[in-house]
Formats: C-alpha cells, structure tokens, sequence
C-alpha cells in the first residue's frame, strides 16, 4: 500500500518556500507559499503531497486567471502627464462590467461555465467557446493542438447539461518560416515553425474530422515573434436546449467519470501553461488526444442530458480531476476514492492520478436512483465509467486511496485563500512618427499588390482549410471559400442550425498583433471591429451578436507589458459598449514566454483574438464575397484615411511610422447595422471586408472568388485627411482603415443602397467586368493585371505547402 | 491454423497502391536532407507501420491487416517486410513509451471487435524506405540518418526511431 508522503514545509524560511515551489514546478509565488504555510501551521500539520499539488494547480494563472482578478496599479503617461487608476480586477472592470451594463437579454450564460450562451430562439441556446493550447503546442505540437481542440469539445460537452457541438474553429499564431526570418536562433528546444504549423494543422484536422465536427472558421498569422511560442485557439459552437443550461450539484449524489483512462499525461500542465519555456522539459507534460473515445462519450452525454439523468457536468481540463472535481464540489464538498479512477498502467502515485490530464474524461453529478440507466447507456456506447465517490456538505475536499486518507482540504481556503496578486502597469503614450517612406513610383503599385497578395498571412489558407472537413453535419451555408470553383475566401462562416428552420449562425474572428506594437488599446478595437465586420459582411447583424476575448500576452511582470494588457482590456470595455455587442466568454493566456539557451527572456506580441457569434434569421439572405455578375457596381462602404501604421503594405515594403487605424465607434456602428438592413432587403449581391492590405487585396479576392474582373477608377477618391501627400492612390489602395467593405450592387439597386449610408461613407469605384483583368487607374492608369495572375500569387504561398 | 510460436511481435506495413500517385512528403525529406547539409539521400516510400503483440495465427495477421488496417482499394500491406536490397534501410518512427499512441489503442479494441482474442499489444507508427544513393560509409551514413531523422522528422520529447539495415563495413 502507497504511504501518504507529508512535505516538511511549515518550518521553511522564504528561500525553502520558494525552492519547494520551483522543484516540485508548483509556479507558486512567495505571497502564495507563505499563505499556504500559514494555513497548515494552523491546522498543525504538515501538507501531503496530493495537497500541495491540489493547492498549486487550483491557484495556477491558468486555473484562477490571478493577474486579471488581482489589483493593477496602472499609470498612464500621455503628453508628458501622469495619469494613476489601481484596477481592482481588470476583468471585472472592463470586459464582465461592459456584459453587465449591456445586460441584453439574448444572454443566458455568461462567464459563469465552460461557455457563455446566447439564445437562437425560443427553444434552442447557442453555446461558444474559445480556448489557447500553446505551451504544449510548441512542445508538441500534434498532441498539443489536437488536445487543445479536444479540450474546448469537452467544454461544450460540459457547458449546462451538455451541448451537441456543430462546428470548430482554429486561430493559429506561428513564426515566419525560413531560418533567415527568425533572430532566435539559439532558442532552446525548440522545433521550427515550419514543423509546428504543420502539426498543429494535423492535429486539429485528426481530433476535429474524427469527431464529426466540422472546422469552418479560422485565421493563420504568421509573425517573427511567435517563433518559439505559437499561439493555438481552438474554439467549438454547440447547441443546447434552453432548458438544460443550469446545473447544479446536491449533496449525496455520485461523483462519476466517463471516458479515458488515466495516465502520466500532462501532469503540472495547469501549473505549466503559466511558466516560461525552457529545456529539459518532460515527456509528461504532453498529452496526446484520442477522439474515437472522446466522440464515443459525447454520445453518452448527448443521450444523458436528454433522458434527464445527469444534474450537473464538466470536464477534465488543466490540473485533471483536481480542477473537475473542485469546481463542482466548490459549494458542497467531496469524497473521492482514487482506487477508482480507472488507469493507463500501474504505478501511478495518488497525487498523479488526482493531477492528471489524462484526455477525454468528464466528471458528472449523478443522482443515485438514475445509476442503472446512465451505466446502460454507457455500455452502449462502450465507454468507461467510474464511480469516483460522492458529493459531500462538509465543504472539505476528502481523498481516498486504499482506504487511508491523503488529502483533507477546506474547500473555502482552496478556492478564497489565495492571495491577491498586485501588479505595476505603466503605458507611455507612443510618439507617432509621420509616414517615412519614399513612395515607389506608381508604376510599382501593381507590384505591392502582388507582393501582397502573396505574404502568407493574406494569401490562401487552401492547404490548411482542404485538409478539414468543414461539410460534416451538413450545416454550412457560406464556406470557408466562395465562388464557382471554390477559389475565394469568404469574411465568415454560416451554418443552418436546423433542418426544419433557416435560421442559423454566423462566425468570424478579428486578430492583428501588427496593431498591438503600436498600442494595444487600437489593436483591441480593431480586432473587435473586424470581428464584427466580417460577421456583417455575410449577412450576420451586431444587433444579435456576441464576442468572446482571447488574450495571449508576454511577460505581465514587467510594467509595460502589463500596461498594453490594461489598454486592451480598457478598449474591449470602450467598444463592447459603443457596439452593444456584449462578451460572453474568454479566457487569458499570461506569460507566454521563452529561454534561450543564454537564459533571454523573450515575450509574444501582445495578441488578442476577438470571436464572434450571430444570430441570422434567414440563412437565405446570406451573402458570399466573390463578383457576380459583370456589369455590376462595385461601391466602397466607409472612410479611408491615412492609416498605414502596422499595415501590411508597410509590413512588406518596410515602411516606418505612420497612425495605427483607429475606429469611430460610433459610426462604425451606424455603418454596420445600415449595411445589415441593406443586405436582409436582398440588396447586396457580394460584400467582403476591407483588412490586412486594404482595398488592393479585397477587390483581388472578390474578383479571384468571382473568376471576373474589375475597373476601377480612382480619380473622385479622397484620403481623410485630404491633405494628403501624392501619390495617394497607394494610400488608398493599401491602407487599413478600419469599418470599410467592397460591395457590388445590380444597377436598378445602386441608388437605393447609396441613399442607406452617409455621403462621405459611400463610394462608387467602378464595375465588376466579364474580363477576368483587374484595371486600376486614377487620373493615369495605375495597373493591369489578369485575375489569374492575381490568384498565382495569392495561391503561392499555400502551394509550396501542399 | 499456424500458430506463430514464440515469435508474439510481428510488423505491418501499409503503403499506397495507387500507381502514378505522387508522395510529395518524399521529395521534401531528400529535398531537406540535401539542403541541411547531410549529403544526398534517396526516399523512396514513406508508409504506416503497425506492431501486432501477442500470439496470432497468420491467418488472423493477415485479417488483421485486410480489414483493419488496409483499404483494400487504394493500400497493400505487407508483414514483416524484408529490406529490398542492402543498399536500402528502414527508419521506423515510434511513440515513445507511455505516450498515448491513440492508433494503437483504436486498433487494439478494432482487432477485439472482429473476434480476435490473442492480441496484447498493438502500436502504430511510420516507415520510411530510403536508398543510401552513393554513401558508402555505412556507419557514418547510419549516424547522419539518425541524427536528421531524430531533428527533422520526429519530435524527441514524445517519440524515438529505429533504423534496420546493413550499415557496417
């Protein structure tokens, strides 16, 4: 029999605490190691180990979410002034307190479980969730990203009573390939980007097909800064009837887990996710997914929240059945026998059992009387099923093991006894240097566009896109490509949900860290209004909408990056509210950092992914982004200005300086909803949004979706400010203004839209054209290319990846 | 029925039949072997390789890799496959142990489904077949494979490779 083991810890001075910390990787601070101790010289005893490590992973970053619940005492200096405000919470304060002042009644479950939920209609709930893989990515990244897939499955899984998820997305940030494109060549142990994207793509494609659930949105931004630490999203939409959406956890009930076995898998993964990558890094701290189990329990949950029988539900995510089991039984308590847990092979401690992140588990309530029922299905399905022990009152955490005990927690200290973490953020005011460039003869401009065209993070995502299966379930209404031969990329996604309604939903993203070295607070509103542009541009309406927030940030020890993150998070506050559109979920990646082999810390670009959910009445009404019909006019909706800070066209030309887009809000949101009104009239034969390299590459890809073409004249067109330097027509063409969409309108309708928009919002630029060329000219012709030109370069990048 | 003895782990290769069908993973791993700096190297089929634990008939292998692990439209298998010529050697690719190798497991339970008892252990993993392509030194040859194969086409944290084939002087 396995003997408890007690850790001598009460009597350690500041510098045993800290050592404990770091061998054991418990990612524990000073002020959180002494309120431990401080807890156990109390009770008078020594901690076991299954204790300390329950301890470190409830109180993990990843598990607590720490730095955006602590106190940030934030200074702001803009033209040359201090400007103080101590964060009492930032979450609570910007993202949660926007959803609260919102309060739209669409929302029935918000930041409260494993996904927000917004109402389709009477009967049927929308739930989404989004999450980040990314240390196990870098490590491993077939494992990584297909556990990472697996893992927000699981949280619609256990969203409520359980959702049926119809879709997934991925949002992937990864280093630029080549070893000329990267200045961390000594980064330890680490693969090259080109490997880890391509196994990222493999395992979400594995996980996600295996499954039967479609991947039918997502993005790929490629960036120096990520070259040792990818960023992986993964995000599920499910569907759950209205009904269902409440849990809750009684006393007396069985603590039951189905699915996979337990193994060595990704012990201190929660603990982990929060610490900087370095070497000598452990096999355990990768998990490796098996969707034929996990798609095999989803049937069973499917089945249990039918027939009623299950009270409450989550899943096994970071710290394993420590997190699953504490989180249900955080208002009760609970005795969990670990002889139970069915294993991968013996020999595993107690403490690693209870730890493990072991894949494709779910921990249930389960009312006793409704055991033989749930087991029945359970054989059906041949899934495993275990009776770990039951819910107590007592409020304190029991474990089992042989029948001696190994861990007796209260419940309140493990979730409430964590100290407040308290951080300095500091933001300076960026001095915006004017655009220095010498602007290429405008003969070159046809050369920018290629060259634009062809930069990974705009060309074609084909090969990644052609290896998901996006058509399971048989939902999609406007795909990932558009056009007679599939060959455009459409802004969003929409899927039907059911077959006797055409309502259905709309998914988009909004990501661009290029913003964020600028500042962070116009990174946020852009990623939100791209977010919400893309989803407008098919069809979907800010009116019935909802976004979720994903921060991946640096090193938030060191001020200034702390101060971008508060910026973010103050814009997401700003523009959730001047939309209307509430967030729902999210979830904060911290410290996403790496070593290299001289011990430099290195941090990402602050990055966050903005995700978006819509509700669409009459999937009929959906509209694609490829030209239709020649002879149509092609009018652009929005203002251009001279905003060509962190833009692609700057990107790839070198260019310096410059304003970073900035969104009128207001505006924005008067655009948005006309566009919507003019699109559900059946106005709108084609729309696509205007993002990385402007409007250039916009009308490229409606021409490339369309197999036409285009004529363009520039001469009536004006950059805000107007007083602009020439040659302006590059401006124009490239910059990425935000709140702008190419529309093409049948002639009879052209003036009836035109009425819709404000005069310096609505733009005629020419008509789309049977020749598949696209001719751009001003007061001179600027260029012509054919459209299959066009489509080699943009189809290049993803070519050379087939 | 030939009951193998103590022979209780035999190899399955899986590989496209499909004539004319290009493989561009081939030309990539010689294209990446020359231009690392490793010299010139021939790859000539890359294929799934699956490890059969236990004691089974033949004939139960050969059910095992018809209906399990083959489709019999567009891959052949072949059980414990002998090197072509002794200018050619194997890098087999492997989970490490006590990685979840969720092929393995999904075969494993398939094998059960279809009324074969005796299988203990099942694994999966890759084969390659190259040509040594001029290189002559063997054991140098064998230590370069190794290293390009343990830096470029496996991940070292969660699995390990075997290489067969004759590399001494």
């Amino acid at each position: 029999m396995k003997e408890t083991t007690p850790i001598e810890f009460t009597s350690l001075n500041e510098e045993g605490l800290l050592n404990l910390s770091k061998e054991r990787l418990l990612s524990l601070s000073l002020p959180e190691m002494k309120a431990i101790q401080e807890y156990y010289q109390k009770i008078s005893r020594e901690p076991t180990d299954i204790e300390m490590e329950t301890i470190a992973q409830t109180w993990s970053e990843h598990c607590k979410h720490k730095t955006f619940k602590g106190k940030i005492d934030y200074t702001e200096i803009r033209s040359g002034r201090h400007y103080r405000k101590v964060y009492d919470g930032l979450l609570n304060e910007t993202v949660i307190q926007a959803t609260q002042e919102l309060s739209k009644r669409f929302c029935l479950s918000v930041f409260e479980d494993n996904a927000g939920i917004i109402a389709l209609d009477k009967k049927w709930g929308v739930a989404f969730k989004v999450e980040t893989h990314n240390h196990p990515s870098a490590l491993e990244p077939y494992g990584g990203a297909g556990t990472g897939i697996g893992g927000v499955i699981r949280d619609i899984l256990g969203v409520g009573l359980g959702a049926k998820p119809i879709a997934n997305s991925d949002v992937f940030c990864v280093g630029e390939f080549g070893p000329d494109k990267n200045s961390f060549g000594s980064a330890a142990n680490i693969l090259p980007p080109e490997r880890i994207l391509t196994r990222v793509i493999d395992g979400v494609r594995d996980y996600g097909n295996r499954m039967g659930i479609p991947t039918c949105n997502g993005a790929v931004f490629f960036h120096k800064g990520y070259y040792a630490n990818p960023l992986v999203f993964c995000g599920t939409v499910g569907l759950i009837p209205r009904d269902k959406i409440k849990k809750k956890v009684t006393s007396g009930e069985l603590i039951v887990s189905i699915g996979g076995k337990t193994g060595r898998d990704g012990i201190h993964g929660a603990t982990f996710s929060s610490a900087a990558l370095e070497e000598n890094l452990s096999s355990s701290l990768v998990q490796i997914g098996d969707a034929i189990v996990e798609k095999k329990a989803m049937e069973v949950i499917l089945r249990a929240q039918k027939e009623n029988l299950v009270s409450a539900i989550t899943d096994c995510g970071a710290g394993g059945y420590s997190s699953a089991v504490g989180e249900l039984a955080s208002s009760s308590g609970a005795k969990v026998y670990l002889e139970k847990v069915p294993l991968k092979y013996v020999g595993l401690e107690p403490w690693e059992i209870w730890l493990s992140e072991s894949q494709e588990r779910m921990v249930l309530s389960l009312p006793k009387e409704n055991l033989e029922r749930f087991q029945e299905i359970c054989q059906s399905e041949d899934v495993d099923c275990s009776i770990l022990g039951e819910f107590t009152n007592t409020g304190r955490l029991e474990l089992f093991y042989l029948g001696q005990i190994y861990c007796d927690l209260d419940l309140k200290f493990l979730h409430d006894g964590i100290p407040r973490v308290y951080k300095k953020a500091l933001w300076r005011e960026p001095e915006v240097e004017p655009l220095s460039v010498e602007f290429p003869h405008q003969a070159q401009t046809g050369d920018i566009l290629k060259k634009l065209l062809a930069h990974p993070n705009i060309a074609s995502k084909r090969w990644v896109i052609h290896q998901y299966d996006h058509e399971v379930q048989g939902r999609s209404i406007v795909k990932p490509f558009t056009g007679l031969e599939q060959s455009g990329p459409n802004d969003a996604t929409v899927l039907k949900t059911h077959l006797d309604s055409w309502r259905g939903i709309a998914l988009s993203n909004g990501i661009n860290p290029l913003y964020g070295e600028i500042d962070p607070y116009w990174m946020a509103a852009n990623n939100i209004d791209e977010a919400l542009r893309n989803l407008v541009a098919v069809g979907g309406s800010i009116d019935a909408c909802a976004i979720l927030d994903n921060f991946c940030w640096g090193d938030v020890n060191d001020p200034e990056i702390m101060g971008g993150l508060v910026r973010a998070s103050l814009a997401c506050y700003d523009f959730s509210k001047i939309f209307g559109v509430p967030f729902i979920s999210g979830k904060d990646s911290l410290n996403n950092t790496w070593k290299d082999r001289e011990g430099n810390l290195f941090s990402i670009p602050a990055t966050l992914l903005i995700s978006a959910i819509g509700i669409i009445k009459d999937v009929r009404r959906a509209v694609t982004a490829d030209f239709k019909g020649a002879g149509n006019w092609i009018a652009l909706i929005g203002k251009t200005k001279e905003e060509m800070g962190g833009s692609h066209a700057a990107y790839v030309q070198g260019w310096e300086g410059g304003q970073v887009p900035k969104v009128e809000g207001k505006s924005a949101k008067n655009l948005m909803r006309t566009l919507s009104r003019a699109m559900a009239q059946g106005r709108v034969r084609s729309c696509h949004d205007l993002s990385e390299g402007g409007l250039g590459v916009t009308i490229s890809e409606m021409c490339i979706g369309g197999g036409l073409g285009a004529k363009i004249d520039l001469s009536h067109c004006q950059v805000c400010p107007s007083q602009m330097q020439v040659p302006w027509e590059q401006l124009f063409l490239f910059s990425e203004s935000s709140t702008r969409w190419l529309i093409e309108l049948e002639p009879k309708k052209v003036n009836g839209v035109k009425k819709l928009f404000p005069a310096d919002s609505f733009l005629l630029l020419g008509r789309v054209s049977k020749e598949p060329v696209l001719e751009v000219k001003s007061k001179q012709p600027l260029f012509k290319l054919k459209v299959q030109e066009l489509k080699k370069n943009w189809e290049s990048f993803s070519r050379s990846q087939e | 029925m030939q009951i193998l003895g103590s022979m209780s782990s035999r190899l399955v290769e899986v590989n496209s039949r499909i004539k004319g069908s290009v493989d561009h993973r081939r030309s990539k791993i010689e294209h990446l072997y020359s231009a690392l700096g490793f010299g010139q190297l021939e790859c000539l089929k890359i294929g799934a390789i699956y490890r059969l634990e236990g004691e089974l008939s033949c004939e139960e292998i050969e059910r095992i890799s018809k209906e399990i692990l083959c489709d019999s439209v567009t891959d052949s298998y072949s059980i414990d496959s002998p090197l072509p010529d002794n200018k050619t050697f194997f890098v087999d690719i492997w989970y490490k142990k006590g990685v979840t190798d969720s092929v393995g497991i999904s075969l494993l339970k398939a094998v059960k489904d279809i009324g074969i008892q005796h299988l203990s252990g099942a694994s999966h993993g890759e084969r390659i077949l190259f040509h040594r392509a001029g290189e002559n030194n063997g054991e140098a040859l064998e230590k370069k494979v190794i290293r390009f194969v343990s830096e470029n086409l496996l991940n070292p944290l969660v699995q390990e490779c075997k290489i067969t084939g004759q590399f001494s002087q």
